[in-house]
Formats: C-alpha cells, sequence, structure tokens
C-alpha cells in the first residue's frame, strides 16, 4: 500500500528511466535548497508508487513522480516512462481440426486466458500445459455433456479444474470499468457480436453470430486493445493471424452488440491482476 | 456574494479514473454485476471455415 502524500494518487505507476546527469531527487515534490536526497544519473530506473498534480511548477507543469512511501520525488519532466509490456499468453486457434473447432471460440478464449493468468507457470497438476482449446472442450463434455454451445461461468468451472485458475465472471459492467480492469494488470475474455466487424478484422467472412475473444492489454499511446480472435490463424489469404490491436471503440462496439447486455455495459470473466 | 440558494453542479459522470486498480476491485467485488441475467446466452459462435 502507498502512503499517498503531498495530494498524491496511486496512478501513472511504473518504471521511469532518468533522462540527463545531476537530476535531484527530492524527498518533497518542491525545489528548496535543503530537500535534495541525491543527484541521479541518465539512465537510473525509478519505480513510481505515486503521482501528484499539486507540485512545484516546473516547465509548466506541476506533476511529480513519488516512491511508495512518499519520501522521494522526480519532476515529470526529468524521466520518461519504461513502457511495461504484460505477459503475453501464447496465441490458440480454434480450427485446430477437434470436433468442436469452429464451435470452441470460448474454451480456446480461456485457454489464452489460463495462460495469462498462471504468467506461463505450470501449476504441476497432472493435467496439460499450456492450456489448450480441446481439453478445455473435453472437460465441457464431461461435465455439461456433448453440446455446441459454452458458457463464461462453464469455462471457467473447467479452467479450475484443469488450470487451477479462478476466473472473475462478471455480467453488465460498464465500459468505463472494463478499461480500468485491463489497465491495471488484468485480461479478460469478452463476447461480442461478430457481424459489426469490418473486413480488416473478420477472421470468419459471412459468419454473423457470437463470438469469444481473448483481450490482453490496452496500449495507452491510442487507447487500442491487443485482442486475441481464436479464428484469426490465417488459414488462408485474407484471414488475419494471431492477436491484433482493436480500437476501443471498435471492441466496444462489438462488446455492446452481444445479445443481452445493457446499454454501454459488457460481460466478460477476468484474470486476476498479474502485473 | 454569491445567491442563498444556488443550484449544487450537477455530479459528474464519466470522470476519469484515477486509481484503476481500487475502481477495477470495487466493482469486481459488487455483487450486482455477479448475477448472470435472464438475457444472457451462451456462446454458440458456429463460424464459417
Amino acid at each position: 500500500m502507498a502512503t499517498l502524500k503531498y495530494g498524491g494518487y496511486v496512478g501513472h505507476i511504473g518504471t521511469y528511466r532518468v533522462k540527463g546527469n545531476g537530476t535531484n531527487q527530492r524527498s518533497s515534490p518542491f525545489i528548496k535548497s535543503n530537500n535534495v536526497v541525491r543527484q541521479l544519473s541518465a539512465g537510473t530506473l525509478f519505480r513510481n508508487g505515486q503521482t501528484t498534480d499539486a507540485g512545484q511548477l516546473v516547465n509548466g507543469s506541476r506533476r511529480w513522480y513519488g516512491s511508495t512511501n512518499g519520501g522521494l520525488w522526480l519532476h515529470s519532466s526529468v524521466v520518461t516512462k519504461v513502457s511495461a509490456v504484460p505477459y503475453r499468453p501464447t496465441f490458440r486457434k480454434q480450427g485446430d481440426g477437434s470436433r468442436y473447432q469452429w464451435s470452441n471460440c470460448n474454451p480456446a478464449s480461456h485457454a489464452m486466458a489460463a495462460d495469462r493468468h498462471r504468467r506461463g507457470v505450470d501449476p504441476r497438476n497432472h493435467h496439460g500445459w499450456k492450456p489448450t482449446p480441446v481439453e478445455i472442450r473435453n472437460r465441457l463434455i464431461a461435465v455439461y455433456g456433448d453440446r455446441n454451445g459454452t458458457s463464461l461461468p462453464q469455462n471457467d468451472v473447467a479452467v479450475q479444474h484443469l488450470y487451477l485458475v479462478n476466473m472473475d465472471v462478471r455480467y453488465n459492467i460498464p465500459w468505463s470499468s472494463f478499461r480500468s480492469m485491463i489497465i491495471s494488470g488484468r485480461g479478460a475474455v469478452v463476447p461480442i457480436w461478430y457481424g459489426v466487424l469490418p473486413a480488416k478484422y473478420d477472421a470468419s467472412p459471412g459468419f454473423n453470430g457470437g463470438h469469444a475473444v481473448y483481450v490482453n492489454e490496452r496500449r495507452s499511446s491510442d487507447g487500442a486493445f491487443l485482442v486475441y480472435d481464436p479464428m484469426a490463424d490465417g488459414r488462408r489469404r485474407g484471414i488475419p493471424k494471431g492477436p491484433m490491436w482493436w480500437p476501443a471503440t471498435l471492441l466496444a462496439k462489438a462488446a455492446y452488440a452481444y445479445p443481452g447486455t445493457n446499454s454501454g455495459c459488457i460481460h466478460a470473466s477476468l484474470t486476476k491482476d498479474t502485473e | 456574494m454569491p445567491a442563498k440558494h444556488q443550484k449544487k453542479p450537477a455530479p459528474r459522470t464519466n470522470a476519469p479514473v484515477k486509481d484503476h486498480k481500487k475502481h477495477a476491485d470495487e466493482i469486481l467485488a459488487d455483487e450486482k454485476y455477479k448475477k448472470k441475467p435472464d438475457t444472457y446466452q451462451e456462446l454458440n459462435d458456429e463460424a464459417k471455415p
């Protein structure tokens, strides 16, 4: 837990790199003659545990980055953020030749979510690793019977049994809350309506139904989401292959369009916060 | 002098979330998002190869 000081809040968290030699690190977000703790050299890494927008105005900004205990501060203009990439799971395609391959979007998406949840670490039980769509499907058949359709909670039960992964299934969460969940370090399986996708993102031309995708992260520069569509296997020309950055507006539109969701809300099954 | 009975400004909606982790944890803990709605549909995509 951060000890918030000087109007600090938990935001812009991450690792930052000092730009220049002789950068003063201070005990408070103000320029004073008696609060320099040390001088840092270019390239020094600083872990930001809190941010204040109420420090001394420097170069047009009052933003300072502070340590978790609020005892060390650097002005935002003297550092650059080191990009933090969350764990990226192995892409799993649903078209794997198995019996239910073209109805297997949910198990395939949950295979990727389970991989993210565990950050690729094998639970070392008697099931396979890494997670596969067919192993999850076989578990679903064993528990719920031989049928095409699968639900988020059913897949949650299956990945708990197979990989010790406990997903958080939530319904009709506001889009802004979903965005916070992704930004703060969770992955998610999201039901979407496939018919709204433009050709560039369409991995099954002519299909216009419910589908599940796995969402791994959000890019801060443009707000796009890294989406793993299990149908995007590049099986022929014109079919996208592997994870793609989807504009936030597109993912929201597709998730809103899934039948049964309230206006402005989506369903999602969230991994734990892995970051 | 401000009027005595000035109308309060409307609460801000869509205010930027300052602490995403805290907000995410609050929503995840909220019971109202855990209940599966009657309108929930299984995923039965039957996509086209």
